[in-house]
C-alpha cells in the first residue's frame, strides 16, 4: 500500500539520509492509511487528533499492537529523526509527547487487562520556587516511555504537595527537578519533609536539574542523582527492581 | 474493539523500540542545550512559563513571546524568576 497521506509523504521528505529515508517508506507503505494518519498528527503534536483517531482504530478492529507500532510509534520515530537534524526542537518534541499520550489513553487499558502492569509509579515535580519544567517533562516523556505511570506535579511544588501525592498514588518513587541554585536546597527541604511524616522509608528519592551534582545529592540525603533523562529512567528502574 | 489480539511480546518491543528513540532525542538534548535554549521552539518562540530578558513581549494577545537570543551565547543568565 503506498504512502497515501500527502502530509506524511511531506515528512517523509524532512529525512535526509536516503537510506534512512526508504527504511522507514517502506515501514509505512505496508501501514493502514489510518495508521500513517496517526502518525502524522503525533507529529505535528495534534494531541485530540491523535486521541479520536486511536479510539477510531480500536473500534475498526485495529489491534493495540499495530497503532502502537505503525502509528504511534512510527511517528514519534519521524520526530527523533527531526530533532537530531535540528528541524524541529525540544518543544516541538514534547508536543508530540503529548500527542502521543492521548493515544496512549486508549492503549493503557488493553495492556492493563492483559496483565500488562506499569514499571511502577513516580512523582515528579520542580521545587518550590522553581518554575523550569523542561527537564522534568523531557524525564516524564521517557519515563511512561519506559512502561511507568507518572504523576506530574508541575512548577513551584510544595513539600506538602509531593506528601500528598506519594500518599494519593501509592509512589514508591518520587523525582525532583530544580534549575536554580537559589532553589536547590528546597530539595533537602522536602527531603526532611519526608522524614517528618515518617515517609522516608518507603520513598527512593532522585534528584536532577542543571546546577545539580552528584555530591550536593548526597549532603542533602537523596537516593540518586541523575544528570539527564536516561540517567533518570535508569535510577527510577533501578528503584523498582 | 476486539482487545483479544493483544501480543504481550510485540508489546515488550514497542517499548523497547520507544525506549531507543528516546535514548537517542536524550543524547540530541545534551548537546543541543549547549548551544539553544530548550524552551526556544521551531518559530523562535519562548515556551517558558518564568520571565526572560531574551523574551520580546511585542507580541500579539494569545501569541508566544519572541526570543532574541542569540544561540552562540550562553542564555542561562538571561533567566529571570
Amino acid at each position: 500500500m503506498p504512502i497515501v497521506n500527502e502530509s506524511l509523504e511531506k515528512e517523509l521528505q524532512y529525512v535526509s539520509d536516503l537510506k534512512e529515508q526508504a527504511h522507514i517508506r517502506a515501514l509505512w507503505t505496508k501501514a493502514d492509511p489510518l495508521m500513517q494518519e496517526i502518525s502524522v498528527s503525533l507529529i505535528q503534536g495534534k494531541n485530540e487528533v491523535v486521541s479520536d483517531l486511536t479510539e477510531a482504530a480500536l473500534e475498526k478492529g485495529f489491534s493495540a499492537n499495530t497503532i502502537l507500532d505503525d502509528g504511534l510509534i512510527a511517528g514519534m520515530a519521524i520526530v527523533g529523526v527531526k530533532f537530531r537534524d535540528n528541524i524541529i526542537f525540544v518543544p516541538e518534541v514534547l508536543v508530540a509527547a503529548r500527542a502521543m499520550k492521548a493515544g496512549m489513553a486508549h492503549i493503557e487499558p488493553i495492556l492493563s487487562e492483559s496483565g500488562i502492569e506499569p514499571l511502577g509509579t513516580v512523582i515528579m515535580g520542580t521545587v518550590k520556587g522553581d518554575l523550569h519544567d523542561i527537564g522534568k517533562n523531557l524525564c516524564i516523556m521517557m519515563l511512561r516511555g519506559a512502561g511507568f505511570s507518572v504523576i506530574d506535579l508541575g512548577v513551584d511544588t510544595s513539600p506538602e504537595e509531593f506528601i500528598e501525592a506519594i500518599e494519593d498514588n501509592e509512589a514508591n518513587v518520587v523525582g525532583m527537578s530544580a534549575l536554580l541554585t537559589t532553589t536547590m536546597p528546597n530539595m533537602g527541604k522536602t527531603i526532611q519533609a519526608f522524614e517528618e511524616v515518617e515517609m522516608r522509608d518507603i520513598v527512593k528519592v532522585m534528584v536532577g536539574g542543571a546546577p545539580l551534582t552528584q555530591e550536593f545529592a548526597d549532603d542533602m540525603g537523596a537516593d540518586g542523582y541523575g544528570k539527564d533523562a536516561i540517567s533518570c529512567v535508569d535510577l527510577a528502574k533501578s528503584f523498582y527492581s | 474493539m476486539d482487545k483479544s489480539n493483544f501480543n504481550k511480546e510485540q508489546y515488550y518491543d514497542s517499548v523497547r523500540k520507544l525506549d531507543s528513540i528516546f535514548r537517542g532525542m536524550s543524547e540530541t538534548i545534551n548537546e543541543n542545550s549547549k548551544w539553544r535554549c530548550p524552551y526556544k521552539n521551531v518559530e523562535n518562540r519562548c515556551t517558558a512559563k518564568f520571565g526572560c530578558r531574551n523574551q520580546d513581549r511585542d507580541v500579539n494577545k494569545d501569541e508566544l513571546y519572541l526570543c532574541t537570543g542569540s544561540d552562540s551565547l550562553n542564555y542561562r543568565s538571561a533567566w529571570d524568576l
